[in-house]
């Protein structure tokens, strides 16, 4: 049982977590935060133009700024659409894929502010208002999943460090074994304490958490110190000792399975976002396409 | 002896023992066939460790230079002795030492390995939590999302073409609609002809031909036909881009779906991206160019304009307190005279009847005190005089005795005596003639010239026989009183009612109440307008545009003069026609 428990206690590996760590921080401020700081002067630049200039009528999407800025912002959402491109390019060499994502986030970022200018906080219930709340939503959920992969990422190298999945789910199926290699020949007061307390007797087809659960947390259930308390003192002299083993067995997988689920959580917020964020994008531009038609149809 | 007992935990968790007894000193351990106990797996050296004992019951162990070592109670160790309970550790699998009797038993404890199934099973359990298993696939999602952006934006606009009746087309309109155009929102076509075509000017025509942009300079309406602004009639036309056939539009200039302000442009740039340089647009144009307010140049050229009309006023008489007027001292304004049309835009014409009448009397003898010519042409004039005096000597004639009174029968001396009166008539008519022409009503406001007095044409209708006879042998220099002095603006005198007429036109050149002179116009300066008047807000001033003046469509400014008494002539020729003259 000792070794089994040495095998589960990971202690996070200091060199894989500051590499983590840095890359981490350099995908939000590659290179001391270049497209930060490139993204923050256009918009400031667009702002300033969209100020200066009084075009007759007023400012809307189809003066000269208008069309400017509307044209830079289909450039930005090609380009933010070219990143599900570049990042499957492993071959690429002319720039890195940090340096992409690094601009991908904050050109996202920036066209936020850009194409509110290019309609002139212009909204209605039309299809151009629809293509900017698609884009928002893409925005959104890709600061969401940026958010979640600064703040989550040390975290995970914390709980992982090497127990995958698969291992912990594995070592949970041994510890069972264990458990049910202690109930021979024990009193029925000692086969109620265990089914009672183990809430997994076999984790390969018993234990069904979810992904839902793991993500509220509520997949692995708790108990009450008492009521275990209370239930072993109904156990025989006899079968004690094997009694305070099994608790402190299921003990230890309740340990491996909060583990695994806490897992399974973080990893799920690391990808959930992908869910919005891929799907939006692609109706984005369908959405920014039919908008560019049907502006200059009408124009 | 070395007893070996080995226990397999299975799946289920049952237990199998395996015991073998090993009559050998020393005990060989590893994975080699050569071996005494062959331990099965990678994870052993070929020789891994060997177990020998005395006859003394001392046993110890050594490890043959093994890969994965040796341990006893948790320790590497290379050679040692071991005794009961301790543990002995080679490679991964553990033995609890025993020994009874000098007889060495080592028990271990292996777990059955998962079955291919169980590892299926648990891979299977492994990626239950993953995402991708939990929800639809991407590609899927994108589908979806790409079919209801393409339905919602692409086709749904397309059910209510041609019939109209739920107006799902404003999913493509562009922006919010003026409130101009608010009532025909939902019908696209009666701006758009038809679907997918862009706004042209006939449908702005189809309701704005009657309003002002479809009006000319003598208001009257161009039904079907351009505007005046496109017609050519404006100034703005006689520049090329301005021009129907230029390519520009109605649409071009008043933005649609841009809310209400963009339907009527009002910004300055719109003037001067043209006016900056006018001649590069125009190179006809004789406009001063005016790139904006600041540098807009004076009105009238920025040189003093001259009052050309043809009456003679005198601005500083009139303004002097207490003058004598027909109901007592009286003492005049400028609204005594100068009264706004009910648009409060411009002023009304003088006119003589209210303003001047109550001072100045059209009087011509003494002996006809309350008796004044027409404010007439200067004929109607003469034959009025002619009249009154013809009048007076018919009353004379009738006070003389009956010895002197003309007896029928007595022809001669009546056609005498008629051509006598006749002559003292007209002399009596022409003096007063003169004398109001040349020095009193007439001449005190008018400038007089000698009469031509060669025959009228027929159709003037007058007989050519008599005309000479009795027409005036005066002619009066018509007016031509300016209405409006600042043609291409429009000046809203009702807006300024809170500044007094002094403030603007008191002190151009000098005082209205000091000018003598006809000429002296006293309009003000475009200094003026700039004390309250300025292009960026600020502080108790009034933010401007060219529109706050100037109209872009011609038909927006005012008549450049006033419209000509168009009655008389249409009443004379109605009644010629009724006559039958030509």
């Amino acid at each position: 049982m000792n070794g089994v428990a040495q095998n589960v206690e990971h202690k996070p590996e200091r060199a894989n977590a500051t590499r983590l760590e840095s890359v981490r921080e350099t995908f939000l401020f590659y290179k001391n935060g270049r497209w930060f700081w490139i993204n923050l002067c256009a918009v400031l630049l667009f702002i300033a133009l969209y100020i200066a200039f009084e075009p007759v009528g007023g400012n809307n999407g189809g003066t000269a700024v208008g069309y400017g800025l509307g044209g830079a912002a289909t450039a930005g959402i090609l380009y933010l659409m070219w990143y599900g491109i570049r990042k499957r390019s492993y071959h690429a060499s002319a720039t890195t894929l940090q340096g992409c994502l690094s601009a991908h986030v904050w050109l996202g970022v920036a066209l936020s502010i850009i194409v509110p200018l290019h309609s002139a906080f212009q909204f209605g219930a039309n299809i151009h208002t629809l293509a900017y709340v698609l884009m928002m939503i893409v925005v959104a959920s890709g600061v969401f999943g940026a958010i979640n992969y600064t703040n989550l990422a040390p975290l995970i190298a914390a709980h992982r460090g090497g127990g995958h999945t698969q291992q912990l789910l594995e070592q949970m199926e041994r510890l069972s074994r264990e458990i049910a290699n202690l109930t021979h020949d024990r009193s029925d007061s000692f086969i109620v304490l265990m089914k009672r307390y183990d809430f997994a007797p076999n984790p390969l087809t018993d234990w069904q958490p979810g992904l839902w659960r793991c993500l509220r947390r509520t997949a692995v259930p708790t108990f009450s110190a008492s009521e275990i308390t209370n239930l072993l003192a109904n156990v025989p002299i006899a079968d004690n000792d094997a009694a305070v083993k099994m608790v402190a067995l299921i003990a230890r997988k309740r340990e491996l399975a909060i583990r695994l689920t806490e897992d399974v959580r973080l990893l799920t917020m690391l990808k959930i976002w992908l869910w919005v964020h891929v799907p939006v994008s692609l109706a984005l531009v369908f959405a920014v396409a039919l908008h560019i038609l049907i502006v200059f149809i009408y124009r | 002896m070395l007893k070996l007992l080995r226990t397999t935990i299975r799946l289920n968790g049952t237990r199998e023992l395996v015991s073998e007894a090993i009559a050998k000193n020393p005990v060989l351990f590893g994975r080699g066939s050569g071996c005494d106990v062959i331990l099965s797996g990678d994870g052993f050296s070929l020789n891994h460790a060997r177990i020998s004992y005395s006859a003394a019951g001392v046993f110890s162990i050594e490890d043959l230079n093994s890969l994965s070592g040796v341990s006893v109670n948790g320790r590497l160790v290379k050679s040692t002795q071991f005794t009961h309970g301790d543990t002995v550790k080679i490679g991964s699998l553990s033995f609890q030492v025993g020994i009874e009797n000098h007889e060495l038993t080592l028990a271990s404890e292996v777990y059955e390995t998962l079955k291919t199934e169980s590892q299926v099973l648990l891979k299977e359990k492994a990626s239950a939590f993953s995402v991708a298993k939990n929800l639809p696939s991407i590609r899927v999602l994108s589908w979806i999302g790409i079919i209801l952006v393409v339905a919602f934006a692409g086709l749904f606009p397309f059910l209510d073409v041609g019939t109209g009746a739920v107006p799902t087309r404003l999913a493509w309109s562009s922006g919010q609609i003026s409130s101009h155009h608010k009532g025909i929102e939902a019908n696209c076509v009666a701006c758009h002809d038809e679907n997918f075509s862009k706004v042209s000017d006939n449908s702005c025509k189809q309701c704005h031909a009657m309003s002002e942009h479809g009006l000319t300079d003598a208001g009257l309406e161009v039904s079907g036909a351009q505007s005046n602004y496109h017609a050519g009639k404006s100034p703005h036309t006689k520049s090329a881009p301005h021009s129907a056939n230029s390519g520009h539009t109605c649409a071009g200039c008043h933005q649609e779906h841009n809310g209400s302000e963009a339907l009527v442009p009002s910004s300055s740039a719109l003037c001067t991206s043209c006016h900056t340089n006018i001649t590069a647009e125009d190179p006809k144009s004789t406009l001063l160019n005016v790139a904006s307010w600041d540098t807009h140049p004076g009105f009238f050229g920025g040189k003093e304009p001259k009052d050309s009309g043809n009456i003679k006023l005198n601005h500083k008489v009139h303004m002097q307190r207490n003058l004598r007027g027909a109901n007592g001292p009286e003492s005049l304004t400028c609204a005594s005279c100068h009264k706004l049309k009910p648009d409060l835009k411009s002023f009304l014409p003088i006119d003589r009847e209210e303003h001047c009448a109550s001072c100045h009397s059209l009087g011509f003898d003494e002996e006809l005190p309350n008796v004044e010519v027409p404010h007439e042409e200067p004929d109607t004039v003469y034959q009025f005089l002619f009249a009154q005096y013809a009048q007076l000597q018919l009353r004379d004639s009738t006070k003389t005795n009956a010895a002197t009174r003309n007896r029928p029968g007595n022809a001669e001396l009546d056609l005498k005596a008629r051509e006598f009166t006749r002559t003292a008539v007209t002399n009596l008519a022409r003096a007063a003639e003169r004398e109001l022409f040349t020095r009193t009503a007439c001449k005190l406001c008018h400038e007089i010239a000698a009469a031509d007095l060669s025959p009228k044409p027929l159709s003037s209708g007058d007989a050519a026989d008599n005309t000479q006879a009795e027409r005036s042998l005066y002619k009066v220099i018509s007016p031509e009183i300016p209405a409006v002095w600042m043609k291409k603006a429009v000046f809203n005198h009702g807006a300024h009612q809170t500044q007094s007429c002094e403030s603007c036109h008191g002190s151009v050149v000098k005082s209205v109440a000091e000018s003598e002179l006809t000429a002296d116009a006293n309009m003000p300066k475009i200094d003026g307008c700039k004390n309250c008047h300025v292009t960026h807000a600020s502080v108790g001033k009034i933010v401007s545009d060219c529109t706050q003046c100037h109209g872009y469509h011609e038909s927006l400014a005012l008549p450049s003069t006033l419209p000509p008494k168009a009655a008389q002539p249409e009443l004379f020729s109605m009644i010629s026609s009724f006559v039958g003259l030509k």
